[in-house]
């Protein structure tokens, strides 16, 4: 074969872009910011957040990551949150407590609302560590079991993913803050782990004395 | 006469089939002369006849009507001069009897006196090819256990030029420029052939080619068709052609115009209408007694239904095909080289739609472009052995919203390279074998493809073992896709670059046996593997995605083929089909290649010809395929289709009559019915029914 | 015996006996006689699309050939011995009148085909000129024939007999042959 229609194809083949495209999923540009590795990340993101939600309260609701597998996907996302629902309960003479909160944020490829019930607690400007069990869907809540389950949509699609299983640690409880790290199995080989500083940004009270509402 | 012509016929075929066998001769008789023949040479009267040589004429002694002798037997014609020749199996030019490739060719006649009025429909009678209508001018098309969801398992190429849409490899069948009358004849082969046409043939190649240099120096033809379905709604075709055939040139030209509403509705629902113009022009120069130079031009655009496997919606779609070729070739060079072809070819395919009509995924603002150049270099080292050497470079340039941003406006470059070796150790026997690499520009790595085979050959038939294996590139959608929901900006379908190339490798036993002279018999036999086959992972909400399927899956066929030529006037087709699946992953369900969704038979029946004068020409046949059920998620947003189609068939025919044989004007009624007009054949939710359609035509032709 | 039922067998007989004395014997290629050739001309006849208008009863084919040459009288005579071998057939239902006359004699009335002999070289103008003006066609007995002016030819290529057709000839001589006939000949244009 001559030599020239050679080197011209070789020519044309290395020119551009050959081997596999370049490209990696969505995903793959999502930071771990729940790992120790990231820690200062996430602290950067809250503060950013808070600046902005301290300014207009809805700017931002705070700072959400999580990363495991959801439908047999494996998925990390770091989120900015939207909004967040702060369920608060009072009893007419008693403190008032949080018994649950409601954050909503968006990956690339779908939108969340991660959905904590029957958190409790008071609530508290200090540091806490409350640590509370995923009960299977047999068990009975009590104090230390929370109830958690995570919304998925694209706006055509939507799926509805309980956990069964897991566990949610709580460090901060305030009234407008609500800061934690939480495990959650979602069935099946399905299971996420991850980190929130959420802002209160929609606030809902149930209960007689609505003096304490923040 | 025509019963005792028939009878004759089939009772020539036993007789022909009984003693069928290699280096048969019969020793001839001659015949009694004939007592009233002429006298005298000089005299202006009736002479008498000499005395005949004894070995020449007892093949005739018995005629009556020389209608009755099949003028291929007088000539003396063996099977290979009446088959005739392929460039569609090697890309060169050889024998149909011996090509290494199972190899239908749906000729001018055929074509001519069929109802159908688009190339689908004309597949529809090749065993083996599962065509799919999904609404007025879109179609699926697909071979041997690779229908499914798309129609991107194939090549089709326009007089060598391949036509599949640069981004997908999908096939417009409204693009294709040139009417179906214009069409000279369709060349179907089917198996893996990717180790000639590359990436994307490997179940199979489909050549159109355009009508060829015809009888007169200037040949013209205008057509005009109009009808309407069982609704009624309207359909009309307008099409022209001139043929120049020089001594040294040929110049063609081809035009055509549709507008089909017909049998566009389902359940109330209609699609939209296919509206389509096309050209297409070629210019064939001898520039010496050895080399020719071609150029082929050709461009077509199409306003029809959307309907896709990503697109469950179905909403008026324009969509514009430009191609050209250019080619030099040179031949019967002296020494070891052969022949040199150097060509170059680039196609163009823009997609224009109504983005607020869809409420998911389009493919409006797709622009592409894919351009070759290559050369292939023939070798003739011996009377025994030839060689064949050639490489090509390919750059593609694609332009789509639903492209990954890293991948559209990027152009990507592919290389091939290809070699092979044909040796004919004895008179009856050719080996092949041809190798190919090919770097497409989706997958960015070298993939290999092979097709060996051996064909034992003798005058009356062949035998033909061949194994191949073949591979379909990924396409930018599978392999760079990443499509936004416009109002919420989420990735709602994303490519997977890692894709393995589906690939098939298959093993067949083909042959080719005339038993008499006007009957061709063509069985073949095969088992394919198919692996890497895409599946649309579109379950998960979390990643819409493509995976490679890990298990191959094996599929065993059986292809018939049976033209007979029974009179002048009247010739038959036949041909069925079987395909059986009998290992795969139950679990799984990929874009092709599920049981299900393949008829497990086909089966076609035709009759057609013309009279002697030509003046009267018609066809009457019908085909049928086995159920097929699909249920998988296709669309985006995707929907899970759960369709069951049951048996399907169309009856077509078509009759021309030339009322004064001075005149060159035909006037033709076609008719075509779907088994049961209300039944469907496609996958998706509102896919056009059976229907029935009725058509008067006017044509001027000068050939 | 019944027509059909003559048809039947002759149909029968001719079918087995081309099969097996054409179909399966080709490998040894033997030249073509004028017998065979007189038959696949008569064949080829058959395939004009304007035969219909043109014979009555009969199919008229004049042989022509020149008187002063020796080879061109033998021609005729094999020529005339060709077509008295299948003098019972019929072509398109009209039977074959055969008749050779010397060139110079001028050409018979009523002439379907007029079938030239070897040594009328000299004459192709003229002939051209007749068949032409007469609506007859041409058949050449020498292959040089068919690239001037002759329309219809049955030579020997590779000891097989092989059609060849002038298109042009036959565009004067007002001749169509149907596209089956032209899918299995060699065509000039």
């Amino acid at each position: 074969m001559p030599k020239r229609p050679l080197t011209w194809i070789v020519g044309v083949a290395a020119l551009c872009g050959c081997g596999p495209l370049p490209l990696e999923s969505e995903y793959s540009h999502q930071r771990a910011i729940c790992s120790m590795d990231e820690a200062a990340l996430f602290d950067e993101l809250v503060e950013d957040c808070r600046a902005r939600w301290e300014q207009d309260g809805s700017a931002c609701a705070g700072v959400l990551g999580f990363e495991g597998s959801i439908e047999g996907v494996a998925v990390i996302v770091e989120s900015e949150l939207v909004r967040t629902e702060f369920d608060e309960r009072g009893v007419p003479g008693a403190v008032t407590g949080r018994a649950g909160v409601s954050m909503i944020g968006a990956s690339p490829y779908f939108q969340f609302s991660l959905s904590l019930q029957h958190v409790g607690g008071s609530l508290s400007d200090d540091p806490v560590l409350r640590t509370y069990v995923v009960p299977g869907p047999s068990d009975v809540y009590d104090d230390e079991l929370v109830s958690a389950a995570i919304r998925l949509s694209t706006g055509a699609e939507s799926n509805d993913r309980n956990s069964f299983g897991g566990e949610l640690v709580i460090t901060r409880q305030s009234a407008t803050e609500q800061v934690g790290r939480f495990r959650f199995e979602l069935g099946g080989d399905d299971e996420i782990e991850g980190c929130f500083h959420a802002f209160g940004t929609d606030f809902e009270y149930k209960g007689e004395d609505t003096s304490s509402d923040p | 006469m025509i019963p005792s012509r028939w009878t004759g016929r089939a009772l020539a075929l036993l007789a022909g089939v009984a003693v069928l066998a290699p280096t048969t001769e019969v020793a001839a008789q001659g015949p009694e002369p004939s007592p009233n023949a002429p006298a005298n040479p000089g005299s202006s009267d009736s002479a008498p006849v000499s005395s005949q040589p004894e070995e020449e004429v007892e093949e005739v002694e018995d005629i009556e009507d020389i209608e009755n002798v099949d003028l291929a037997d007088l000539l003396d014609m063996d099977l290979d001069e009446q088959l005739g020749t392929t460039e569609a199996v090697s890309r060169s030019d050889e024998s149909i009897l011996r090509a290494p490739a199972t190899l239908t060719t749906i000729d001018t006649t055929r074509i001519r006196h069929s109802g159908a009025t688009t190339i689908p429909e004309l597949l529809r009678g090749v065993p083996g090819v599962q065509v799919v209508r999904n609404a007025a001018g879109n179609y699926l098309v697909s071979m041997r256990g690779t229908g499914g969801l798309t129609g991107n398992n194939l090549v089709v190429m326009l007089d060598g030029v391949p036509l599949n849409s640069p981004i997908d490899s999908s096939v417009d069948w409204d693009l294709m420029g040139l009417a179906v009358r214009d069409v000279e004849r369709i060349e179907v082969v089917r198996g893996p052939v990717s180790t000639i046409y590359g990436a994307d043939a490997y179940t199979g190649v489909i050549n159109i080619v355009s009508r060829q240099s015809t009888l007169a120096r200037h040949a013209a033809s205008v057509r005009g068709v109009g009808g309407t379905d069982l609704g009624p709604a309207p359909v009309g075709i307008g099409s022209a052609s001139y043929v120049f055939s020089g001594e040294k040139a040929t110049v063609k030209w081809f035009g055509t115009g549709r507008y089909d509403d017909t049998n566009n509705v389902r359940d109330g629902f209609r699609h939209p209408p296919l509206t389509q113009a096309g050209m297409v022009t070629s210019v064939d120069v001898s520039t010496s007694e050895r080399s020719r130079f071609h150029v082929e031009l050709g461009g077509s655009y199409s306003e029809r239904s959307s309907l896709d496997q990503l697109v469950l919606e179905s909403h008026p779609t324009e969509r514009g095909l430009a191609f050209g070729s250019i080619g030099w070739s040179i031949a019967e060079l002296p020494g070891v080289l052969d022949t040199v072809d150097v060509w170059a070819r680039s196609r163009a395919q823009f997609v224009r739609t109504d983005p607020d009509l869809f409420t998911g995924f389009n493919y409006t603002d797709t622009n592409a472009v894919r351009s070759e150049l290559g050369v292939d270099i023939g070798f003739d080292f011996h009377r025994m052995v030839r060689g064949r050497i050639g490489g090509q470079g390919t750059v593609d340039y694609i332009e789509a919203p639903y492209l990954h941003p890293a991948v559209s406006g990027t152009p990507r470059a592919g290389a091939a390279f290809h070699g092979g070796l044909s040796i004919y150790p004895t008179k009856t026997l050719d080996l092949n074998i041809h190798a190919r690499g090919d770097i497409p520009p989706v997958l960015g790595r070298l993939q290999p493809s092979f097709r060996t085979s051996i064909v034992y050959h003798r005058d009356r038939w062949s035998m033909r073992l061949a194994v191949a294996a073949a591979f379909r590139s990924p396409s930018y959608v599978e392999a760079g896709g990443q499509f936004r929901d416009p109002a919420t900006n989420f990735v709602l379908l994303e490519g997977n670059p890692q894709l393995q190339p589906p690939q098939q490798a298959t093993i067949e036993l083909g042959s080719i046996v005339a038993p008499i002279n006007a009957v061709t018999i063509r069985p073949t036999l095969y088992v394919s593997a198919s692996s890497s086959q895409v599946i649309a992972d579109f379950d998960p909400l979390v990643q819409k995605t493509y995976k490679s399927e890990a298990k191959p899956r094996w599929m065993t066929g059986a292809e018939l083929e049976v033209d007979w030529h029974i009179l002048d006037e009247l010739s038959l087709a036949a041909a069925t089909g079987y395909l059986r699946f009998f290992k795969f992953d139950e679990t799984t369900t990929p874009l092709v290649g599920v049981p299900e969704q393949n008829s497990t038979w086909t089966a076609m029946l035709r009759l057609y010809g013309t009279t002697t004068n030509e003046r009267y020409g018609y066809g009457v046949g019908g085909n049928v395929a086995s159920p097929r059920s699909y249920v998988a998620r296709a669309g985006i947003p995707p929907q899970i289709i759960d369709v069951d189609v049951p048996y399907t068939g169309y009856v077509d025919g078509r009759f021309e009559f030339q009322p004064a044989l001075a005149v060159p004007l035909w006037l033709s009624a076609t008719g075509q019915v779907g088994m049961m007009p209300r039944l469907f054949e496609s996958p998706f939710p509102l896919g056009a029914q059976l229907g029935g359609l009725f058509m008067l035509g006017l044509e001027w032709r000068r050939e | 015996m019944s027509a059909s039922r003559r048809g039947f067998l002759r149909a029968a007989g001719l079918g087995g006996v081309t099969t097996m004395a054409v179909g399966l014997a080709p490998a040894r290629a033997r030249a073509a006689g004028n017998e065979r050739k007189a038959a696949i001309i008569a064949r080829a006849i058959s395939y004009e699309r304007t035969l219909g208008t043109r014979s009555n009863a009969s199919l008229r084919i004049g042989i022509a050939f020149a008187r002063e040459s020796d080879s061109s009288t033998r021609d005729s005579q094999a020529w005339l011995d060709g077509f008295a071998s299948i003098s019972d057939v019929t072509v398109n239902g009209n039977a074959i009148e055969v008749m050779t006359f010397p060139w110079e004699a001028g050409v018979p009335d009523r002439l379907d085909v007029l079938l030239v002999c070897d040594g009328l070289q000299w004459q192709s103008a003229a002939i051209a000129d007749t068949t032409g003006s007469k609506r007859i066609l041409s058949v050449g007995s020498v292959r040089d024939y068919l690239d001037d002016d002759c329309t219809l030819g049955v030579f020997d290529v590779d000891g097989k007999p092989r059609i060849t057709i002038n298109l042009t000839s036959a565009e004067r001589e007002k001749v169509k042959f149907s596209s089956r006939l032209l899918k299995l000949a060699d065509v000039i244009r």
